[in-house]
């Protein structure tokens, strides 16, 4: 079960990796007076929120059964 | 066009711009509904399985599924951002002298054309559909002249009526700053070839021998000639009007 823990966190580490590029470059290509840093918090509170959520339920789910034994295989 | 005092990035000089624009939002529409609707949808099937199924969200189901959901939420997220980010910089700029569209296609695509105004040959407005018509936006042609002339299109700007009639309002400025008004109509065949000249040098235009086959001379043509001779305060009489083609100013 730890497998499907470890496939979101690399999931998560090149998630945060593009974001991070992808809202550098925004920031790069801005125009005075525009609407993008409000856009960018409003997104990145969301990103947050649903980490968080996630960390959160799995925190208080169990992760240490093995995966064939659940399966029953 | 709210947007007017904006400057822009790079070279374009914030005193030379005379329109700046973007997208209208109603052209967004469509795309964040869709959104919301993939942000909404999870949760009312997640509730009403709670409700009725209770028993499937249970041990692996459930670990597998927080996860799945995180991931799906995360890239509809991002996806929703991107398209934010591609409607809300595709600008267009239009100076004295030129056009200028930047495109964005998302994160890491940029595309920015530039069109000068005295390319410019053609300029049409079209509103199209009930959004469009509802909220006033549309795309605005314009047409470029040369051999490879290929249509320019600003997409979904509010007003398109008036920027359109703008850009044709600086396009004929521009001709008549550079002087070349005048050729443009002699070459559109408006005007006959070298009668500004003629008018410069304030010598009666020498009228045209009988010899000459009419059809060789555009009627416009005519008319102009006929001003130099007669007076332009005058009122177009009900037989004249009734004699079709020529008229004679009164």
């Amino acid at each position: 079960m730890y497998l499907f823990l470890i496939f979101w966190l690399l999931f998560l580490l090149i998630y945060s990796v593009f974001n991070v590029y992808g809202i550098y470059r925004v920031i790069k290509m801005r125009i005075k007076g525009d609407k993008i840093p409000l856009a960018i918090l409003v997104y990145l509170i969301f990103i947050g929120a649903v980490i968080f959520i996630t960390f959160t339920i799995t925190s208080q789910l169990d992760w240490g059964k093995n995966l064939p034994e659940l399966l029953h295989l | 066009m709210a947007e007017y005092h904006f400057p822009v990035p790079g070279s374009v000089d914030e005193s030379k711009i005379v329109i700046f624009v973007h997208r209208h939002w109603a052209s967004f529409i469509g795309q964040f509904l869709l959104s919301m609707m993939m942000l909404i949808l999870p949760v009312i099937i997640l509730i009403t399985i709670y409700f009725t199924q209770r028993v499937i969200l249970q041990g692996l189901v459930l670990n597998f599924l927080t996860l799945i959901l995180s991931i799906y939420y995360l890239i509809t997220a991002t996806v929703t951002f991107i398209a934010w980010i591609s409607y809300y910089y595709d600008v267009y700029i239009v100076c004295f002298d030129t056009i200028i569209e930047i495109n964005q296609q998302g994160f890491f695509g940029r595309k920015i054309s530039q069109l000068s105004l005295l390319r410019v040959q053609d300029v049409t407005s079209d509103i199209e559909g009930v959004l469009p018509t509802f909220f006033s936006y549309g795309d605005v042609v314009v047409e470029t002249a040369g051999e490879l002339s290929e249509n320019y299109i600003i997409k979904s700007i509010p007003n398109p009526q008036e920027v359109s009639s703008k850009i044709l309002e600086l396009h004929n400025q521009l001709l008549e700053k550079e002087g070349l008004h005048h050729q443009m109509l002699e070459a559109e065949g408006v005007l006959i070839p070298g009668s500004k000249k003629i008018e410069m040098q304030n010598q009666p235009i020498p009228p045209v021998q009988e010899s000459q086959p009419e059809a060789t001379i555009p009627s416009e043509n005519k008319i102009i000639q006929n001003d130099e001779t007669s007076t332009t305060s005058g009122e177009v009489s009900k037989d004249d009007l009734e004699k079709g083609g020529e008229i004679d100013l009164k």
